[in-house]
């Protein structure tokens, strides 16, 4: 008998024993990129956001628990329907973990037209049918659509220029070659990336006078001294004319930028133009190799 | 005249490239270049080069790899072919959609030479004989993921030209020599070396046809 209890008081110890090893299971940590996202819409675009988490064992990026989605703003005035496509699901270093890595994509609800949208600080939401939403900040998110007025001006070539200034690899600036196919001049008045964070300086861009750019980055700085610089932050395109011209972002806060549009106003005579490229993705880079924390949002759901 | 002649032989014997290398995707770019240092690239060693590194080699071992590394994840930036083309041969501007698909972040590539070879293929490629765990360049990029981004774009191709997409990028060598041992002698031995793309850049060109 004596045998028994203490058999049975040994297999309970060993049970509590287990039960206080046994690692409980981590809380949910979502981390997000604090990122500049600006699309021009048209009904084949697909969004993507992208997503680190240190479980791969709850809901949140089960596609079948998604019952809906959306982009909202800070003030939730608003909210820009989406419809999921597809999550990619992989594995990636960050900081000493290895995390999982979720690639969500989406296709915009664009039934009632498409409609211009600016959000600074957008949030991407997404809906389960038994728990509650999940809030993912993904920065700023912009969307236009493709509008193009006159063809005096046309692309000739475009090449963003990366560059790093302190929180992970961004597109620093853009160098364009425009074409004036017009017999007046042409000027360009305004280059824009629909964004609100980061803002091209027209003012501060500089002009080369033979198209082209260089193959690498350390000859394309090399180069700045031989260009001229613009007046009045307006950029003259003479009759029949073949430019490239580098235009600085300004980053107004912080963000990274890797895939834009851009929209070039200008003007021939007294008349507006307008050049628009689509969304384009110029950098192809890992967006959690930042060892910056400003770019990251961390996100730790109930 | 007969010494030059021999000396001048020698010297030209010692600085041209010992070995073949095996192919790898990043050997076909137009143009790779390191950032700083004198470091080169495993293709370009010469004998002069391999014999120097050898001499970095400790002694013999029982069984197993003696390493030297030359080049220890050095920055490069290179430029590939152009990914795509349209041409507009008519006398009206044309709108074009096109879409193409990125290549994978973080991937590496490994190319060799002498007797030192590979196992497996794509993503599960590696050295034989467990070099990888010796390499620690290759030790660490063995935790990557693998994320394809498509681009679809519509942009109008002029009269008589012809769109171009180039493709530029960064990443990262690491490159040197190592021997292979069983018994204390020596069976294998050759040049080794990791690429590891980082960033790729995306820009598009018109030219006149």
């Amino acid at each position: 008998m004596r045998f028994i209890v203490a058999c049975v008081f040994l297999v309970c110890a060993l049970l509590a024993l287990l039960l206080a090893v046994s690692k409980a299971p981590a809380d949910l940590h979502i981390v997000s990129v604090n990122e500049t996202h600006t699309y021009t819409v048209r009904e084949e675009s697909v969004f993507a956001f992208e997503f680190l988490a240190n479980r791969d064992d709850t809901h949140h990026f089960l596609k079948e628990a998604i019952h809906g989605a959306g982009v909202v703003g800070s003030c939730n005035e608003k909210r820009y329907p989406l419809s999921l496509l597809s999550i990619e699901k992989n594995v990636r270093p960050f900081g000493e973990e290895l995390y999982h890595h979720y690639r969500l994509a989406f296709a915009p609800k664009i039934a009632g037209g498409i409609e211009k949208l600016a959000f600074s600080n957008a949030s991407l939401q997404l809906v389960y049918g038994r728990f509650p939403n999940l809030t993912l900040p993904i920065g700023e998110f912009n969307v236009t659509y493709e509008e193009n007025l006159g063809d005096a001006l046309t692309l000739q070539a475009v090449r963003s220029v990366p560059g790093d200034e302190g929180f992970g690899l961004s597109a620093f600036g853009v160098f364009l070659t425009l074409e004036n196919t017009a017999s007046r001049d042409v000027v360009v008045t305004e280059i824009s990336l629909n964004a609100q964070k980061v803002v091209p300086d027209l003012a501060s861009s500089l002009f080369k006078e033979d198209p082209g750019h260089p193959d690498d980055f350390d000859a394309l700085f090399s180069e700045y001294e031989r260009f001229n610089r613009p007046s009045d932050g307006e950029a003259i395109f003479p009759a029949s004319s073949t430019k490239t011209l580098f235009v600085p972002f300004s980053y107004l806060e912080t963000t990274l930028l890797h895939r834009y549009p851009l929209v070039i106003d200008y003007r021939l005579d007294n008349q507006k133009g307008r050049l628009m490229l689509n969304d384009f993705l110029f950098i192809n880079t890992n967006r959690f190799a930042s060892e910056n924390e400003e770019a990251f949002v961390h996100v730790r759901p109930d | 005249m007969k010494k030059s002649l021999a000396f001048f032989m020698i010297l030209l014997f010692m600085l041209a490239p010992l070995e073949e290398i095996g192919a790898a995707e990043y050997l076909t770019y137009q143009s790779i270049h390191f950032k700083r240092g004198s470091h080169k690239m495993l293709a370009d060693y010469t004998n002069y080069d391999y014999n120097r590194h050898y001499a970095q080699l400790s002694g013999r071992r029982f069984w197993g790899w003696r390493t030297y590394a030359a080049s220890e994840n050095a920055p490069v930036y290179f430029k590939r072919d152009t990914l795509f083309i349209i041409k507009n041969e008519g006398e009206t501007p044309i709108h074009q959609n096109f879409q193409f698909k990125t290549s994978e972040q973080n991937t590496t590539q490994l190319s060799a030479s002498g007797s030192i070879g590979f196992k497996g293929s794509g993503e599960a490629k590696g050295f034989q004989l467990g070099l990888d765990s010796h390499v620690k360049a290759s030790a660490e990029t063995k935790r990557t993921s693998y994320v394809e981004e498509t681009v679809d774009i519509r942009i109008q191709v002029d009269p008589m030209t012809k769109l171009h997409i180039g493709v530029y990028g960064e990443g990262r060598i690491s490159n040197g020599v190592g021997r292979y041992y069983r018994f204390f002698k020596n069976t294998r031995s050759g040049g080794w070396e990791v690429f590891t793309l980082t960033t790729e850049y995306y820009s598009i060109e018109k030219v006149a046809l």
